[in-house]
C-alpha cells in the first residue's frame, strides 16, 4: 500500500502512531463538543464561524481537522513510550469520551429545542 | 431541488448506510475469535471513504439547500423539534464519525497483527467499534425524522 | 435456511468440515441479503422523500421495519458473543427477517406500534417452541 512508503513500522513507531492517534481524535472531539455548545450559547462565535468559513458548520468541521492534525503532530513529535496497559486505557478513555460528548451534546439540544 | 442537490442527498445518505454497513462489519469481525485483518482492513478503508464522502455531499447539500428551503418548512409545521432537536444533533455527531472511524482503521493497520493476542485492547477496539456503530445507527434516524417532518 | 443446515450439521453430534463450509457460506449471503434489506429499504425512503410523500417516513410500518432491522443486527452480536440462549436467538432472528419482509410487502397495513409488536413477540416465541420441536424430533443435543 501507498501508506507502507510512508510509515516505518518499527514497535516505537507502531506505538508512537497508535497514541498519536488516540490523543488526536480524543482532543477533536472534546473540542467539537466544546464548539457545538459555546457557538450556541455564544452568538459572536458562530457568527464568525459563519464569517469566516461561509457557514458555522463548515468551521468547526474544518477546525477540528486542524486540531487533529496539530495534536496528533505534537503527541507523535514528543511522546516516547508506553505500555500496553497505558494504550488500553487510553481507548478507553476515548470510548468514555465519545459517549459522554454524543449524550450530552444530544441533552444540550433536547433543552435548547424545550427552551425555543 | 435540482438534481445536483438530488444527487448529492442521494450520495449522502447510500455511502453513509455503506459507512455504517463497513462499521458493522468490523465492530463483528473483532468479535471474532481470530480476526480476519485484511478484509477488516478494507471495511475499515470502505467506512472512512464512505463517511468523508457522506460528510461533503451532506454537507453541500445541508448548507446550499437546507438551510433556506427545509429547515422553516420543518421549523412551521407539526414537527419543529425534528429540526431543533435531531437536525442540530445530527450535524455535529456526524463530524465523529470520520474521526473515530480512522481511529479504529490505524489500530487495525498498526496494531491489528498483534490484536488477537491482546485480549483487554481487542475488547477496547470492540467496543469503540460499537460505538461508532451506534452512533451511525443514530445519525442514520435522525435523518429520517428530520425528512419526514418536511412538510 | 440457516437453521435448517445449523439443525441438519448438529443431529449427528458435530459439524463436519463440509458442513462448517455450508454453515460459511449461508451466513455469507445472509450477511449480503442484510445489506440489500438495509440499502433498499432506504432506497424506498429516499424515494418517498424525494417524490414529497414523507407522511410515509413516521408511520408504524416504517418504523418498525426500521426496528426490527436493528433487531437483526444486534441478535447476530448476541448470537456471536453467546449473550443470548440459541434457542431465542435463532426464533428472533427468523421472525424479525419474515416480520421485515410482511411489512416490506403489506402496503396496505393500518396497525400501529402495540399491534405489530405484540404479533412480533407472540410470534418469537411460537417459532421458538417449533424450533425446540423440531429439534427434540431430530435428538439434537441443546445448544
Amino acid at each position: 500500500m501507498l501508506i507502507d512508503k510512508f510509515m516505518i513500522k518499527d514497535t516505537q513507531s507502531i506505538e508512537k502512531n497508535m497514541v498519536a492517534s488516540i490523543v488526536g481524535v480524543s482532543v477533536s472531539i472534546l473540542f467539537l463538543l466544546v464548539m457545538t455548545v459555546v457557538s450556541e450559547l455564544v452568538p459572536e462565535l458562530k457568527v464568525w464561524l459563519t464569517n469566516s468559513f461561509s457557514h458555522h458548520w463548515v468551521g468547526k468541521g474544518v477546525l477540528s481537522i486542524a486540531v487533529f492534525l496539530v495534536f496528533f503532530g505534537l503527541d507523535r513529535t514528543y511522546k516516547t513510550k508506553i505500555t500496553e496497559k497505558g494504550l488500553v486505557g487510553a481507548v478507553n478513555t476515548l470510548n468514555i469520551l465519545v459517549i459522554f460528548s454524543a449524550v450530552l451534546i444530544l441533552l444540550f439540544f433536547i433543552y435548547e429545542g424545550l427552551h425555543s | 431541488m435540482t438534481k445536483f442537490l438530488e444527487t448529492a442527498l442521494i450520495i449522502h445518505i447510500l455511502l453513509g448506510l455503506v459507512g455504517v454497513s463497513s462499521v458493522y462489519f468490523i465492530w463483528t469481525g473483532f468479535l471474532k475469535k481470530t480476526m480476519k485483518l485484511s478484509s477488516l482492513i478494507k471495511s475499515g478503508w470502505i467506512a472512512l471513504v464512505s463517511f468523508v464522502l457522506s460528510w461533503l455531499s451532506g454537507g453541500y447539500y445541508y448548507v446550499a439547500y437546507y438551510g433556506d428551503n427545509v429547515k422553516p418548512v420543518i421549523k412551521a409545521g407539526d414537527y419543529p423539534w425534528a429540526h431543533s432537536v435531531f437536525t442540530e444533533t445530527k450535524e455535529h455527531l456526524f463530524l465523529f464519525l470520520p474521526f473515530l472511524t480512522l481511529m479504529i482503521l490505524i489500530a487495525l493497520y498498526f496494531y491489528g497483527d498483534k490484536l488477537d493476542k491482546n485480549e483487554k485492547l481487542k475488547k477496547s477496539l470492540t467496543l469503540l467499534s460499537g460505538i461508532t456503530f451506534f452512533l451511525g445507527v443514530f445519525i442514520t434516524l435522525a435523518g429520517v425524522i428530520i425528512s419526514g417532518a418536511n412538510r | 435456511m440457516s437453521q435448517i443446515f445449523i439443525f441438519k450439521a448438529l443431529s449427528d453430534g458435530k459439524v463436519s468440515k463440509t458442513e462448517d463450509q455450508w454453515l460459511k457460506i449461508t451466513y455469507t449471503v445472509l450477511r449480503i441479503g442484510l445489506v440489500i434489506l438495509v440499502i433498499s429499504g432506504f432506497a424506498f425512503l429516499l424515494h418517498s422523500r424525494l417524490e414529497g410523500f414523507e407522511e410515509r417516513l413516521y408511520s408504524a410500518r416504517t418504523w418498525s421495519k426500521i426496528i426490527m432491522t436493528l433487531i437483526i443486527l444486534i441478535n447476530a452480536v448476541l448470537l456471536q458473543v453467546r449473550r443470548i440462549p440459541f434457542w431465542l436467538g435463532s426464533s428472533v432472528s427468523l421472525v424479525s427477517w419474515y416480520g421485515s419482509l410482511v411489512l416490506g410487502v403489506w402496503r396496505g397495513l393500518t396497525a400501529g406500534y402495540l399491534g405489530i409488536f405484540s404479533v412480533y413477540i407472540i410470534a418469537i416465541f411460537v417459532v421458538a417452541f417449533i424450533l425446540e420441536k423440531i429439534r427434540q424430533r431430530m435428538k439434537i443435543s441443546k445448544l
